[in-house]
């Protein structure tokens, strides 16, 4: 493990609330991700269960768990979603399926914060789309 | 825009580098990445060789990739170091590895040995982009 340094970030960014981002598509990740933080969220990126459950191991305490049930790993998205319940009661738990049901639930997750969304979150399936659309014509 | 701006395409912004973390372990991503962000960076995270190419194809812009050695799937680091130097001479590539025999095969690159310090990494990503 590479050693942190002195500076670290505020546990919990602006809103004091950590949220790991569960998904297995790189571009949906990193959009989804994205727009929590500029909506003031700490947010942990998670591309398999075996992540969620490694992040929820080390004892950082995660408010919200966005998670697609889709997700890549040794535990379907419903089975993780049962151990963690189980394991990790204090973890709101948002379960969705798809791209859109995923943005909406990132909007309604930044609405509860302090930092206004920085754009709507219809939008955060626009980028998604743009960015896999882009990457499908390389070669 | 100015016509500084246009000869020094970062004059006249606040110019924020683009860093693509790729590490399979999401504990290790996490912490780096979390430097990375708090020194000013803005960071992307690839859990392995295959998302780091989706990246850097989609368009999304990437200035540094710092990159782990060993990832599972078809492409490691090295591999991905290739790939880009090949593909995207345009970014820069810092690597990391647990291993010290690596070290052998990048005579002229930094490789980062595990466990390595985020402040050295940070000054040398710093140094490669010319970023203050």
């Amino acid at each position: 493990m590479p050693t942190k340094n002195a500076k670290a970030s505020t546990p919990g960014g602006d809103t004091g609330q950590t949220v790991i981002v569960a998904e297995s598509d790189i571009f949906a990740r990193m959009v989804l991700a994205q727009f929590l933080r500029e909506c003031g969220y700490e947010v942990l990126e998670a591309a398999t269960s075996e992540d969620v459950l490694a992040v929820l191991r080390s004892g950082r305490e995660i408010d919200v768990l966005l998670l697609d049930a889709q997700i890549s790993g040794g535990l379907a998205g419903f089975t993780l979603t049962r151990l963690v319940r189980e394991q990790f009661p204090g973890t709101e738990i948002v379960l969705t399926f798809g791209v859109a049901k995923s943005a909406e639930k990132a909007g309604e997750i930044c609405d509860k914060g302090p930092r206004e969304r920085p754009y709507h979150p219809q939008e955060i399936v626009t980028r998604i789309k743009r960015l896999r659309q882009n990457r499908a014509q390389k070669p | 825009m100015s016509a500084l701006a246009q000869i020094l395409p970062h004059a006249g912004k606040a110019w924020c580098p683009t860093i693509l973390v790729t590490e399979d372990e999401v504990l290790v991503r996490g912490v780096v990445a979390d430097h990375l962000r708090d020194a000013g960076f803005a960071v992307i995270e690839a859990s392995n060789a295959a998302e780091a190419v989706d990246v850097l194809q989609s368009g999304e812009p990437v200035d540094l990739v710092f990159t782990d050695i060993a990832m599972p799937g078809i492409m490691n680091g090295a591999m991905l170091a290739r790939w880009i130097y090949l593909n995207r001479p345009d970014v820069r590539v810092v690597l990391a590895s647990g291993s010290a025999d690596s070290a052998q095969t990048f005579p002229d690159g930094r490789l980062f040995l595990k466990p390595y310090d985020l402040d050295d990494v940070e000054s040398h990503i710093r140094r490669a982009l010319g970023w203050a």
